[in-house]
């Protein structure tokens, strides 16, 4: 079933679906006249091997219509090597290295016993994510009755009721998902932890954390804390760490119960599985109404083999910004290396490459696009900034201050250093050195004003360690990885995100307080003082939207 | 040539030449321990990555032991970690990265200093500490929160400046060897090289007061490790200690009850991450604390791990 789409989106995807379809070197570009000389004469090798392969294939059989939008639940789409979907910077570019398929069938597309699928909250559209843009566009289009919104957890709690847009304020406002956590928490064996710190609701918005069924004093005390979906695609990249063990605790890595494969922990924001056939399993659980991954409601869980079809599809799938509205194409000749889904696909990513070093570069270079500040060009001059904004990431010292996971492991706090020094993976942006930090965004008295979210209490035991920054009372939107560790010193801090297809899966961090990414940039500068200046700031406001 | 020679020699060898400054070819070892020579150029030495205080090099020179809220003095092109303490104003490292044998202080958290009074010319008005250890203590104190402008002061010659490294190459080629010494030490079926098969003791340092995350910790312990499984142990015994240590004036100063447990575990859980028969490792800890002395207080924070070989297995019979 296809959904009806927004009148610029239907047309765009439709421009895209008939150059796919007549085999001819498609570019959906909305570049200006600056592109490069030879711009119009190179075409993308990956759109040829797509178009290739789908005129070889409707020889063969008929297949669905191309994914082009929204996918629901069990609808019916080939799935391409190669898709190109509009969004607000130009186009992002998602492929899957393997032999189109028909997605009905498809584990990752598969209708669960909540009538979701993992495409559900993972859209091709929005660069394997969703957006707040998709969110609304689902709820106008259904009036709420996509299992988007399911009652779980698309909603601020349960017990709302659920016709009401206002009961799903925090998906639809802010993209952000309930995730209810067991308190206290469990080991991989279902055993509880017993935590170094008392929690306490100080301000329930939703209702969910004292509520008498949900909340934390409820017979099956849980905390329920709200976070956005994470982009399901170059995962490869994010399956192990650099090193052999975590450098910011001196121990090994944490082995997978199932593969005993040493985890990256880099998957989910509180680092709460150790693969991503775990977190099939947990989606399932948490998010689909399967049986949750330990302990029983009715449902069965996820099997593992099906998990596994899962992964193998998910490390085929890799995302990117293909086109810029300003600076063309990036499948042409002298584009940046880094950018582009050509660059994710030939990448190393596992084991990842550190590349904060010269000789590297986190995105390699961006030479071929440096050019003066204002040469009358709006091409030229877009490419220009997103060379600075890269140089700024890269290269300009900030004071990272009372950062847990950054300053507290030996280097020093304040640690005077560059964007890249914790953004380092080459390709993505996200940490290779494995484990979580708070950054600030869940916790008082940096994170941004969020009356929406539930604020707790954290109270920790005296002969704890306490947080390093904030002492053994905190206020915090999101306990983070400390609801999984129950240790104090974990409050609040939570895994950073990869950068690529950023401009497609707005809002930002993971509990979405950055609506733009504006306002993320806003963020850095208040919280580590940098002073940026207003050219800075939209210099690396282009530089991340082309990633 | 003794310690206190191949350590000052170090301390000259380890400081690149600067550019464009002329250089006096005036060695440490002619200035007296901890004074200002005005004659001197400043700078000239100093390199602001001192060598960790080790059992080897702790009598080099003058010992001081204090606490003391660190600050930050902003420089170019890196900045300096100091202290004061009794007046004097103590260069503590400058900010390198992670491969400094000497841990960063952290504001909001006072330190323990554990140094010798090098005879590196001063830093500004900084005297330098060469060998030191740097413990930051885990309770916060906010009187500690000094970041302050650059004066002028600073290191010439930083081993490695704030911004990106210059050598990915180099260092990804050292993360793939330690990537493959690493799955080859996890394997079961280790094939064990060549060792004197003697009952061995390791002893890992720690930081005043830290039971996890030692600086460098993980790597002794895996040479502890590698040692048992080249041996093929029979019995691998890790005793976690805490200790004392007597300031400088005068005063002592007990680790949290309970750290000598961390160490111990953090220990255990490295080893039970390789494939030992179960019952080969054990842990046990000992919770009074070691007495301090005022010269080796920093020698007692440790972790020992007792290797007792395994009778060595035959080859396999081949048809």
């Amino acid at each position: 079933m296809r959904k009806k789409l927004s009148v610029s989106r239907r047309t765009g995807v439709a421009i895209i679906a008939l150059l796919v379809a007549a085999g001819a070197g498609a570019t959906v570009s909305t570049a200006d006249n600056s592109r490069p000389a030879n711009a119009d004469a190179v075409d993308t090798q990956l759109q040829r091997s797509a178009n290739s392969s789908t005129s070889q294939r409707g020889a063969a059989r008929a297949m669905p219509p191309p994914v082009t939008g929204y996918i629901l639940p069990g609808a019916n789409f080939t799935f391409e090597r190669f898709m190109e979907f509009p969004n607000s910077e130009g186009t992002l570019a998602v492929t899957y290295n393997g032999e189109p398929f028909a997605t009905a069938n498809h584990p990752f597309f598969k209708v669960r016993p909540n009538g979701r699928a993992c495409v559900t909250c993972h859209q091709p559209i929005d660069a394997m994510g969703i957006s707040t843009k998709t969110i609304k566009e689902r709820w106008a289009a259904t009036n709420g009755r996509d299992p988007l919104f399911h009652a779980s957890d698309g909603s601020n709690c349960p017990h709302l009721p659920q016709n009401d847009p206002k009961s799903h304020s925090l998906l639809l406002e802010h993209g952000l998902f309930r995730v209810g956590l067991p308190w206290p928490p469990k080991d991989f064996n279902g055993n509880a932890i017993e935590p170094e710190f008392e929690i306490e609701v100080a301000m329930d918005p939703t209702g969910c954390n004292t509520h008498a069924e949900y909340g934390l004093n409820s017979a099956h005390p849980t905390v329920s804390v709200y976070r956005r979906s994470r982009m399901a695609a170059n995962v490869r990249y994010l399956e192990s760490a650099q090193a052999q063990s975590n450098t910011k605790t001196g121990l090994p890595l944490v082995r997978d119960p199932v593969t005993g494969i040493h985890s990256s922990m880099s998957i989910m924001s509180d680092a709460r599985v150790t693969s991503l056939a775990m977190q099939a399993q947990d989606a399932g659980g948490v998010h689909m109404g399967m049986g949750p991954l330990y302990g029983e409601n009715g449902h069965p869980k996820m099997t593992r083999e099906e998990a596994d079809q899962l992964v193998e599809f998910e490390r085929n799938v890799h995302a990117a910004q293909q086109s810029s509205k300003l600076a063309g194409r990036f499948d042409v000749a002298g584009t940046p290396r880094a950018l582009g889904v050509k660059a994710m696909i030939e990448g190393r990513g596992n084991p990842p490459v550190n590349g904060n070093d010269t000789d590297v570069g986190v995105f390699y270079s961006m030479e071929e696009w440096r050019g003066p500040v204002n040469s009358g060009n709006p091409g030229a001059d877009f490419r220009a900034s997103v060379a600075r904004g890269y140089d700024i990431f890269f290269l300009k010292p900030i004071w990272l201050r009372d950062v847990f996971g950054i300053t507290n492991f030996g280097l020093g706090n304040p640690y005077k250093q560059t964007c890249a020094f914790c953004h380092n993976t080459l390709l993505t942006g996200h940490d290779d050195v494995p484990g979580w930090m708070d950054l600030g965004t869940n916790n008082f008295p940096h994170a941004s004003s969020a009356p929406e979210l539930p604020t707790f209490k954290i109270t920790c035991k005296a002969n704890a360690l306490p947080h390093p920054y904030l002492g053994r009372e905190i206020y915090t939107h999101d306990p983070g990885r400390a609801l999984i560790t129950g240790k104090c010193t974990d409050v609040g801090a939570l895994v950073m995100q990869q950068f690529r297809g950023i401009s497609s899966r707005a809002p930002y961090f993971a509990n979405g307080s950055a609506k733009s990414l504006r306002e993320v940039v806003d963020f850095y500068d208040r919280r580590f003082n940098v002073g940026y200046t207003d050219q800075e700031k939209q210099d690396l406001i282009n530089f991340l939207s082309v990633l | 040539m003794n310690m206190k020679s191949k350590l000052l020699l170090a301390a000259v060898l380890l400081a690149a030449p600067v550019p464009g400054i002329a250089q006096k070819q005036i060695l440490p070892a002619d200035l007296p321990p901890g004074r200002v020579s005005e004659a001197l150029p400043r700078d000239t030495y100093v390199t602001g990555d001192p060598m960790r205080l080790t059992a080897e090099n702790m009598n080099v020179g003058e010992r001081i032991t204090f606490v003391s809220c660190p600050y930050v003095r902003d420089s170019d092109p890196t900045p300096l970690w100091l202290a004061d303490y009794n007046g004097e104003t103590y260069l503590l490292r400058a900010q390198q990265n992670l491969s400094a044998s000497v841990r960063h202080p952290q504001l909001k958290h006072r330190v323990l200093v554990e140094g010798i009074i090098s005879p590196e010319p001063r830093l500004g008005s900084a005297i330098v500490l060469n060998p030191v250890l740097l413990s930051v203590l885990p309770e916060i104190d906010l009187e500690c929160d000094r970041l302050l402008p650059a004066d002028g002061t600073a290191i010439k010659n930083p081993k490695r400046p704030p911004g990106p490294g210059v050598d990915g190459v180099r260092r990804e080629e050292g993360a793939e060897r330690g990537r493959q010494n690493a799955a080859r030490l996890w394997a079961v079926d280790y094939t064990p090289d060549p060792v004197e098969r003697v009952k061995r003791e390791f002893e890992i340092l720690w930081d005043f007061d830290h039971g996890i995350g030692a600086h460098g910790s993980y790597g002794q312990v895996l040479a502890a490790v590698k040692y048992a499984r080249d041996v093929e142990a029979s019995k691998v015994e890790i005793i976690g200690h805490r200790a004392s240590v007597r300031l400088t004036n005068g005063e002592t100063i007990v680790e949290r009850p309970g750290v000598e447990k961390e160490r111990a575990e953090t220990v255990l859980t490295i080893f039970n991450d390789h494939p030992f028969a179960p019952g080969v490792v054990t842990a046990r800890w000992d919770p009074s604390p070691r007495p301090a002395d005022g010269v080796t207080d920093f020698t007692k924070r440790t972790v020992s791990i007792i290797v007792t070989p395994g009778p060595e297995s035959r080859p396999l019979a081949r048809n």
